[in-house]
């Protein structure tokens, strides 16, 4: 453990991607957990300051066409883009390493059956099956982080079937069958911790989808409306857009700082993974 | 004259943290006619110093010393110059055949293409002929023209890449671990095959292998390298089998006798040392089994063995003691 | 061939089936009475219950009630709008032309400007202008279409004034011929513009690593040992090996695109199929999601199978079976 852990120490010193995510996520989730104490402001209430510009009267973002402070809006918006992001995530993470480990591991008919049912899930809009699930079944934020997590899931899948079929022709696999050890067993205390890593690094990438999907869901007024979403705030300053231009702006920006932080983890992780890439440039 | 003379040979990779020194002052002639086999361990520098040679390696290797190829540094020609000599004068056959040509155009088209570049004004039917010609010399048939490389297995890529190599009458061919990919019987209709081309077209061959067995059937001279130097070089009837330096009597150990005598069949101990850091003495020396305190303090320098007819070149402090 | 094209047809009407029946189970398991959700109406009338119960024979058992449903699609029957007061079908295709334009145009746009540019970067790889477009293109990767919809309003409709802010075209205008296209162009230039900006960092990183993997290929050393010019290598073998995995890309990207041009259209009121879905999330108008779901779910499995039968044609490597 010692070992690895300066492994990765060395890592971080080489590797610059990996470490400005790994930064710029350490502010993102002091911001969002240290959200009550930060914030200048409640960022429900109605203050009679109406769009004044970032700065005036205490209000270091300014204030909405209602007179929300943007500042702790953006704090609290931190708060619900982290968890859906990585809840979202998660859940695609659980469900493609289960049933990519299963089509790899397992292989034969139960293999062939399993590709091609992610073949045809992929090719089918998913983003239009969001919209429609959660134009029907309601936008609380639970049922947004489960239908993101339940349709990003065949990249984790395909990445934990290559995985596991390389595991499967391994000496310490093959001993273990030989053993007697029961396929399952295997599959989870062999196959998934030795595969994971990739789709670790795959998982962080999808943090990033998932935060930009529900942007784009608030945005559409898709959103869950008993809490602050920055997708929300872009589409309230929408209309005051010539007049109150950082209402839009703030936000966004920080979606932007957001999923580019998670795309730096992602693909310092993978350089991580196979610094044979760098080697090649 | 030599065909191709190699004085002082350096070969180093310029990484942005260390330099790698592939190889270090490797000298060697290639008389007209000959068969060399350059023979090492994977690392050894043997496909750096002929990659070198012809100016194929990536930016970040920095070659220095001299290659003469009929008198003229092959090193400092320019771009064209390069060019005239690429293919026409000097061609070579690659280690994966597999991968040796284009994976989405016809093998046919990718050769015409080929001779275009050297005979710009040569008419269709004219560059169709030599391939046919080509194909049957390398025993394929007309049909493969059409096809393209995975359609073809790994034995009949080697032919095709050896009948490429052949397309403008080359005075040199290099065979870089040309046929260490085939099964054994591949491998030795083709190396058979080689050596009757090389009869037939007046080539001059150099052959670079890890296999000693290729080098003693099929070449007159043998050079054989470790870590990046020249350890010892001769005739094949010589060096093979008498050979002076210690590393060269392991690698033929490693091996199975060529007239099937049951000898112990052992490997090297020890690995290759790391090639960033430049050795004070002989680089075997830390995995030889004779080596002195002189040895990991003076590099020993290449020193004629043997006498009068049967004489060669060996690196070694031990030589003449 | 025919049996590759075969599978791959077999394979999109699977997946045209199976978003019938993700659209029959969603609608019918939601929360509430179907009837109301058919509707899209809090309050249906009786005659509209009536209407709605035979048509798609809610009164019968969930299986027949799915061969209806089926029958209606296959009859080109998406329902009734009850919102609109029109049928979904006829709304839906009011709407295609607008869409195809600016996804079209903004498709090319992406396709071409991040190809050319990845294989530019490719070609000045390790540089820094290589290291600049990477950056920028994971920033508009990881930038909300909307919001940078907005952004480039804000910029060049409201502080600069050179470009119109919303809509198709000047409705005010009246234009005729000529001048109403310019004026449709210019009204172009903004959606499009956004919308090529995110998508293409997409086609951008492909062509750059594809270029880049194909130009260490083995193949290239072969051709750059011919004497073949680099200039022709480039053009003639590196390209074409290089873009195969854009072409593949293409039928998948659809749908990405298509997404993208719901959030467009509702940031510029540009009067298309996503502005449409926008309104009908509002007005709660299933029958109208449900149908452009479809609609849409058609288009891709069509488009995947023309682009794997291009891709059959180009890449000679593409296994039948």
């Amino acid at each position: 453990m010692k070992k690895k852990l300066t492994a990765f120490g060395k890592e971080l010193r080489r590797n610059s991607q990996l470490r400005t995510g790994l930064i710029l996520l350490a502010i993102l989730l002091i911001g969002a957990i240290g959200a009550p104490v930060f914030a200048t402001h409640d960022p429900f209430a109605l203050y009679d300051s109406i769009r004044v510009a970032p700065g005036t009267d205490g209000f270091i973002f300014g204030t909405d066409a209602l007179g929300r402070d943007i500042f702790s809006q953006v704090l609290y918006g931190a708060q619900t883009s982290l968890k859906i992001g990585v809840i979202a995530a998660s859940i695609s993470a659980i469900v493609g390493t289960l049933i990519g480990g299963i089509a790899g591991y397992f292989g034969g008919v139960v293999d062939k059956v399993i590709v091609e049912f992610i073949n045809i899930f992929v090719m089918t809009p998913s983003f239009f099956l969001i919209l429609i699930i959660v134009a029907i079944y309601g936008s609380d934020i639970r049922y947004v982080m489960i239908v993101i997590g339940l349709t990003s899931w065949p990249s984790n899948a395909r990445l934990m079937r290559a995985q596991a079929i390389s595991l499967r022709q391994r000496t310490f696999i093959k001993s273990a069958q030989a053993i007697g050890v029961s396929r399952l067993s295997i599959m989870f205390k062999h196959i998934i911790p030795n595969g994971i890593f990739p789709i670790i690094a795959n998982t962080t990438m999808q943090i990033s989808g998932a935060i930009l999907t529900e942007a784009g869901l608030s945005f559409l007024g898709l959103g869950d409306p008993n809490i602050v979403s920055w997708g929300q705030m872009i589409s309230a300053g929408k209309t005051y857009l010539t007049k109150a231009p950082w209402i839009s702006a703030i936000p966004g920006i920080f979606v932007v700082i957001t999923v580019l932080t998670f795309f730096l983890i992602g693909e310092g992780l993978n350089r991580f993974i196979s610094p044979k890439m760098e080697n090649n440039k | 004259m030599a065909l191709l003379e190699i004085k002082n040979l350096n070969i180093t990779y310029k990484m942005k943290d260390k330099s790698v020194y592939a190889v270090q002052d490797a000298s060697l002639k290639l008389e007209p006619r000959d068969a060399v086999g350059i023979v090492g361990e994977s690392g050894s520098g043997k496909s750096t110093l002929a990659m070198g040679v012809l100016r194929l390696l990536p930016k970040t290797a920095v070659t220095e010393g001299e290659a003469l190829f009929e008198g003229r540094n092959l090193l400092t020609l320019t771009p064209d110059e390069l060019s005239q000599v690429r293919w026409n004068e000097i061609s070579v056959v690659f280690q994966k055949s597999m991968n040796a040509l284009s994976p989405v155009h016809k093998i046919g088209k990718q050769m015409e293409d080929v001779y275009l570049i050297h005979r710009p004004k040569a008419s269709k039917t004219e560059i169709r002929e030599r391939i046919y010609e080509l194909f049957r010399i390398v025993n394929l048939s007309e049909r493969v023209y059409e096809l393209y490389p995975h359609e073809l297995s790994g034995g009949m890529m080697q032919r095709i890449s050896i009948a490429l190599s052949l397309i403008l009458n080359p005075k040199l061919l290099v065979l870089d671990e040309a046929t260490t990919a085939l099964d054994v019987v591949t491998q030795s209709q083709i190396l058979r095959e080689i050596m009757q081309l090389q009869e037939q077209f007046h080539l001059t061959r150099l052959m670079i292998t890890h296999d000693v067995s290729v080098v003693a059937s099929t070449c007159n001279k043998v050079v054989v390298m470790y870590a990046g130097r020249i350890m010892e070089k001769g005739h094949v009837e010589d060096v093979l089998v008498n050979p002076k330096h210690p590393y060269t009597q392991g690698l033929l150990k490693s091996f199975p006798s060529f007239h099937g005598e049951k000898t112990d069949l052992r490997g090297i101990p020890g690995s290759l040392p790391d090639l960033s850091v430049r050795p004070t003495g002989c680089v075997f020396a830390p995995r030889c089994p004779y080596a002195t305190k002189e040895c990991s303090e003076r590099i020993p320098e290449l020193k004629e063995t043997g006498n009068g007819e049967h004489s060669w070149q060996v690196a070694c402090h031990r030589n003449g003691r | 061939m025919k049996r590759y094209i075969l599978k791959r047809v077999l394979t999109g009407i699977v997946i045209v089936l199976v978003s019938v029946c993700i659209n029959f189970v969603l609608i019918r398991c939601a929360p509430g009475d179907p009837v109301r959700i058919l509707a899209g109406l809090d309050d249906p009338n009786e005659d509209q219950i009536a209407v709605l119960t035979a048509q798609y024979g809610l009164d019968k058992s969930i299986p027949e009630q799915f061969v209806v449903y089926i029958g209606n699609v296959l009859h080109g029957d998406f329902g009734f709008s009850y919102v609109n007061q029109k049928q979904v079908i006829d709304l839906i295709s009011e709407k295609v032309f607008p869409t195809l334009l600016l996804s079209l145009s903004a498709l090319t746009i992406a396709v071409l400007g991040g190809t050319l540019l990845g294989i530019y970067c490719a070609r000045k790889n390790g540089k820094l202008i290589d290291k600049l477009m990477c950056t920028v293109s994971y920033v508009f990767d990881a930038t909300p279409s909307f919001w940078l919809g907005l952004m480039l309003i804000l910029i060049f409709a409201s502080w600069l004034g050179i470009l119109p802010t919303s809509g198709m075209e000047n409705l005010r205008g009246h234009y005729t011929g000529m001048r109403r296209v310019l004026d449709i162009l210019q009204h172009l230039v903004l959606p499009v513009g956004t919308l090529a900006l995110i998508q293409f960092p997409y086609y951008f990183r492909i062509a750059r690593s594809s270029v880049l993997q194909v130009m260490s290929e083995d193949f290239i050393t072969t051709l750059r040992a011919t004497g073949m010019k680099e200039k022709k290598i480039f053009n003639k073998y590196v390209l074409r090996n290089a873009l195969i995995p854009t072409v593949t890309i293409l039928g998948s990207s659809l749908a990405f695109l298509l997404s993208g041009s719901v959030y467009i259209e509702t940031v510029f009121s540009w009067p298309g199929m996503g502005r449409l879905l926008f309104d009908s999330i509002g007005k709660r108008d299933y029958p109208v999601l449900s149908g452009i779901y479809l609609i849409l779910a058609i288009t891709v499995a069509v488009m995947m199978i023309l682009v794997d039968v291009v891709y059959s044609l180009i890449d000679p490597r593409i296994k039948y079976d």
